[in-house]
């Protein structure tokens, strides 16, 4: 009898554990192409780099039967925009791949497999006690998802760390025009305080630039004059598909700005968008002389490291270049908060333009799951973003700051803390304020308000049109309820 | 023993009395791999792209026939018109300017006294084809920034500092400045081939104009352009060809502003495709952009050929 | 395009001379004034890379027309690991793409040459169009087709695309060089049984290194230089030519100049090197008179 119920037992337990063996491997075996961005490009940082791979390393060795291909990052001034394109009409795109979510989001489900599944179970790599283990979406911050989120309501990636800005400044040539950023507390101090550098020193007051058809980072400045502007209409804008409790203020999803636009309340030919063009002009008027002609923030550097640049807007990136090369004494600061001297409905604050627009931004391609890898791709992705592996990659490249629940941003970041605080600009950059094809006409007509070629009431005009056009284009594609027929 | 064949020899010599029966498939049969290879590659993606001018085609999945709506749209749109007129700018500009400065070069080289010098001067102008197009931009960047680059630095030496401007950042001096870049343009192909040229030239000629007291100046008018007129035009016609088509300069330079004062189609076609997935709308750019092309360099040759029987030289 | 062979008038090259032989050294003093300004501003560019190739980012920023000092020459070792893995891949992509233009250029522009042929102006004129083609246009179809060829990341998706390019003017080039062989040559062999084939390898080969001296120096430029098509066909970094290598080192976050640059100076030297060795018979090539 015992022995009959000992080979039961074990009969039992042999069933058991080859089903258990069999699911496991059918679930974590093949190849997968993994592209990681700033987090893998030997060329430029080889000890992340190196870190990286040894993190995915350890993964192997864990999952015998899975081959984790990293691929480097594309050098600069290779467009991934185009790179992707070509590779997802041939289905050659890695599995895991980086794309900025605005951009992403357009593309949806086309190119990218939708998360929220996954977001919504838990994170089989993230321990006990830290957000995340009992739904993958903890470990990120709302924020985030919020801003992250598609039109159509889906998650095609997720977006582990977080790029911010500030001003950094040149010491010196502050002390010598006898201005501190302390001394900043107003938009209309600050300015006059860099025209009074550049009468003072010779140098240019603020380091940015506009860029036809392209991302500039006068686009964080777009951002914020048009929150002054519109700052007390907020909740009138406001749906409450998206309001969130513990966020009475958000950023707007393009929905809202689009039915804002159609319903007549965001409107171009209202007197507020005279304090936006105010203060845009305002903006532009301390920049260097050849903004409209600057290829890239790069460009700056080099005014700013021969002491021709009093302050430099940019972002987080760039820390440790500055660290080790800078010349003189630097320090960072940032736009000081607009009253209601500079705008009617200013809060009194300033807003960060910091966002996940960084490099830990990782989807699933449509291709991978095609190819019966989605199981894979999703645990990968599910142990690349825990803290403990995630967090000594962000450390490491010492660039961006990591939203993980349970990761420390590190010494590096300390000055960006306080910008990192403030709260988030109502609008996003006209590339994401409605949809992609916004961002070039209202550049151009930007552009021509700046160098004189169109006067403050034929900008509104031509603004206004943007607006209504894109409103209407997004209806068209997304077909929202109220949408009118 | 009739077989079919054909003439050997060149055309001049259509009088003569045939020679040894060739068989008359000998041609094509040196002609498969260039056909096959065309065929493969330049046909038929260029057949593909043409036909997906008339569909919406985003580039991965639905190509839905349109008809000429693609067309229709750019016609009407003012970014594309602009970017035509800028181009057509650009490209007589530019290949005058290349092919002007290519001639100086080489008349420069020709008229030197001896042929020794001549080809070190030759040489001398050949080793600057070794440095790729990206750092000719980069570094023009450099000249045309308006705190540190050259140009405005070199005004502000001679005294002309009033006249330092940002060259980039204005719509009125940047298409100018991207015209400039790479100045003195005289390094290239065009330098090597009217050199040449010049020196295949008899110099009976020459000789007996300078015993009639001709100048030289004088003497490069009436003598040295006539004569290598056949290579004059294909230096322009390859210069037109490239110039409507240009799109990295743009792209690395200005990207097409400011407020597209310095957009061409082939950029435009280029965001269209790859930033916006309009891909539809970007091939029928192309296929305006390629016929453009075929109606000059038709012109020109049309223009060259009008009295071609006085080329012989 | 028809160069006559009957010209009995000797072209100032052959006799080593040029016209002004009897105005003496002094007529050349503005000439060689004029050339070296000119060479001068050429020359700016080549420079200022050598210049800039030993100079760290503080340095560069800070001063970019005018050498800086301490030289840093770790730019060099630090950009050379990677420059080199793309000079190899280079070579393996240029050296089959030469050779294949070279030898269909040369098949091809021989038979328009010495041949007639019904439809011989049409279907010349027909591939003499294909160089009016914008690229760019034809990079998302021709993708696409590698990759329903199987040919994505593989050295003939790069090799067979890029010698499509070059065939046009490169037969083109032949052709205007096959006219000016005369005919004996060929009648001669003819007569002594030589079959067509052989009259091209035997005797227009041999004689056509000049030609292709020319234009095989311009297909490597060509392909030397060329980015937007290895970029969107090569998936592994580790298969990147040189054009794409020395952007190895800008990132989007960040950019040492310095060893871009010594990337860019050590990614001329094959150029340089092969430039040395057929100068001459690249010259030659186009001694014969490039023309239509």
């Amino acid at each position: 009898m015992k022995t009959r119920k000992l080979l039961l037992a074990l009969l039992i337990g042999i069933i058991l554990s080859s089903i258990s063996l069999v699911t496991a491997q059918d679930a974590l075996s093949g190849e997968l192409t993994v592209y990681l961005n700033a987090y893998y490009d030997p060329a430029q940082d080889q000890e992340t780099a190196d870190l990286t791979t040894s993190i995915a390393q350890k993964y192997m060795e864990e999952h015998p039967g899975v081959t984790i291909t990293l691929v480097e990052a594309l050098p600069a001034g290779q467009d991934a925009e185009a790179f992707l394109a070509a590779r997802m009409a041939a289905d050659e795109s890695p599995d895991i791949m980086w794309q900025q979510f605005g951009t992403r989001n357009v593309r949806g489900d086309t190119w990218w497999v939708p998360l929220n599944e996954f977001l919504d179970a838990p994170n089989p790599y993230i321990a006990e006690g830290t957000p995340g283990h009992d739904k993958w979406s903890d470990s990120l911050p709302d924020y985030v998802l919020a801003q992250t989120q598609a039109a159509d309501g889906n998650w095609y990636q997720v977006s582990l760390d977080w790029v911010e800005t500030g001003l950094f400044y040149n010491k010196e040539l502050f002390a010598q025009a006898e201005i501190d950023p302390a001394n900043w507390t107003s938009w209309g101090k600050f300015i006059s305080d860099m025209r009074t550098l550049k009468e003072k020193t010779g140098a240019d007051g603020l380091g940015a630039y506009v860029k036809q058809n392209d991302w500039s980072n006068w686009f964080w400045a777009d951002d914020l004059f048009l929150t002054v502007a519109w700052a007390d209409m907020a909740n009138d804008f406001y749906l409450e598909k998206y309001n969130d409790a513990n966020r009475p203020w958000r950023q707007l999803n393009p929905e809202e700005v689009a039915k804002a636009i159609l319903d007549g309340k965001l409107t171009a030919e209202d007197p507020r968008m005279d304090t936006y063009l105010s203060l845009s002009k305002d903006f532009v008027s301390v920049l260097p002389a050849d903004y409209n002609g600057i290829a890239s923030l790069d460009d700056l550097d080099q005014v700013f490291f021969s002491g021709q640049l009093g302050a430099y807007w940019t972002g987080t990136w760039k820390n440790k270049l500055f660290t080790n090369s800078v010349p003189f004494e630097y320090g960072v600061t940032y736009i000081p908060g607009f009253t209601t001297e500079d705008a009617p409905a200013a809060q009194g604050t300033a807003y960060r333009v910091g966002g996940p627009s960084s490099a830990g931004q990782y989807g699933i391609a449509q291709s991978a799951a095609r190819e019966g890898k989605l199981a894979l791709a999703v645990d990968f992705l599910q142990y690349l973003s825990a803290p403990q592996n995630f967090g000594p990659m962000t450390q490491s490249f010492g660039g961006f700051l990591p939203l993980v629940a349970g990761t420390d941003a590190g010494p590096v970041m300390s000055g960006f803390q306080d910008v990192a605080e403030l709260p988030e600009r109502l609008f996003n950059d006209p590339d994401n304020r409605l949809d992609l094809a916004a961002r070039d006409p209202w550049i151009s007509a930007m552009q021509a308000f700046f160098l004189g070629e169109a006067d403050e009431a034929a900008t509104k005009t031509t603004l206004q049109q943007i607006w209504i056009e894109g409103a209407t284009r997004l209806c068209a594609d997304q077909g929202y309820e109220w949408c009118p027929a | 023993m009739a077989t079919n064949s054909t003439l050997t020899g060149s055309v001049s010599d259509a009088s003569r009395p045939r020679s040894r029966l060739v068989p008359v498939y000998m041609p094509y049969v040196f002609l498969l791999p260039a056909i096959v290879l065309l065929l493969l590659f330049r046909y038929y993606p260029a057949f593909s792209a043409v036909f997906h001018s008339f569909t919406d085609w985003d580039g991965t999945r639905q190509a839905n026939f349109v008809g000429l709506d693609q067309y229709q749209a750019l016609l009407k749109d003012a970014i594309f018109i602009k970017s035509v007129v800028n181009i057509l700018i650009y490209t007589a500009a530019r290949t005058i300017l290349t092919t002007v400065m290519a001639l100086i070069g080489a008349e420069l080289v020709y008229n030197l006294r001896s042929y020794v010098s001549q080809g070190i001067w030759r040489i001398i102008f050949t080793i600057p084809l070794v440095i790729p197009s990206t750092v000719v931009f980069l570094v023009w960047r450099q000249i045309y920034n308006s705190r540190l680059g050259l140009l405005n630095q070199f005004l502000s030496a001679i005294g002309l500092g009033d006249q330092a401007q940002p060259w980039l950042g204005q719509p009125n001096t940047a298409l100018a400045a991207l015209i400039m870049v790479g100045f003195p343009l005289v390094s290239g192909l065009g330098f090597l081939v009217l050199l040449s040229a010049l020196q295949n030239m008899p110099t009976e000629v020459n000789d007996a104009a300078l015993i009639d007291g001709c100048t030289r100046l004088r003497r490069i008018f009436a003598i040295d352009l006539p004569s290598i007129r056949g290579p004059l035009a294909l230096i322009i016609i390859l210069g037109i060809n490239a110039g409507l088509q240009e799109f990295t300069p743009m792209l690395v330079v200005t990207n097409g502003g400011p407020i597209n004062a310095t957009q061409s189609p082939g950029l435009y076609l280029y965001q269209q495709a790859f930033t916006l997935g309009k891909f539809g709308y970007s091939t029928a750019i192309g296929t305006v952009l390629m016929l453009m092309t075929l109606v000059f360099s038709v012109f020109i040759l049309r223009a060259r050929y009008k009295r071609a029987h006085d080329v012989e030289v | 395009m028809l160069k006559s062979n009957t010209t009995v008038r000797t072209p100032a090259i052959e006799r080593g001379k040029t016209t002004s032989k009897q105005a003496g050294w002094k007529n050349d003093i503005p000439l060689t004034i004029a050339l070296v300004v000119l060479a001068l501003l050429t020359y700016v560019p080549f420079v200022s890379v050598i210049v800039n190739s030993f100079k760290d980012n503080k340095q560069f920023f800070t001063q970019f027309w005018l050498p800086t000092f301490p030289l840093h020459f770790d730019n060099y070792s630090k950009a050379w690991p990677i420059i080199s893995q793309s000079i190899l891949n280079s070579v393996i992509y240029s050296t089959p793409t030469v050779i294949l233009v070279l030898l269909v250029s040369g098949l091809t522009g021989y038979a328009f040459a010495r041949y007639r042929f019904w439809g011989r102006e049409v279907i010349f004129l027909l591939m003499l169009i294909l160089i009016m083609l914008p690229g760019i246009l034809l990079v998302i179809p021709m993708f696409v087709e590698i990759k329903d060829m199987g040919w994505i990341n593989t050295v003939q998706g790069i090799v067979f695309p890029w010698t499509a390019v070059q065939i046009p003017f490169g037969m083109f080039l032949m052709r205007t060089f096959f006219e000016t062989l005369p005919k004996e040559y060929f009648e001669a062999a003819r007569l002594d049984g030589a079959s067509e084939l052989q009259l091209f390898y035997r005797i227009a080969l041999p004689l056509a290194t000049p030609a292709f001296s020319t234009l095989g120096i311009l297909t490597l430029l060509f392909t030397w230089n060329d980015l937007i098509w290895p970029i969107i066909t090569l998936l592994d970094s580790t298969r990147y030519p040189i054009s794409i290598g020395v952007l190895r080192f800008s990132g989007s976050f960040s950019t040492d100049f310095g060893v871009t640059f010594a990337g860019y100076v050590l990614a001329s030297v094959p150029l340089i090197v092969v430039f040395f060795f057929t100068a001459r018979r690249f010259m030659a090539g186009l001694q014969g008179g490039l023309s239509i």
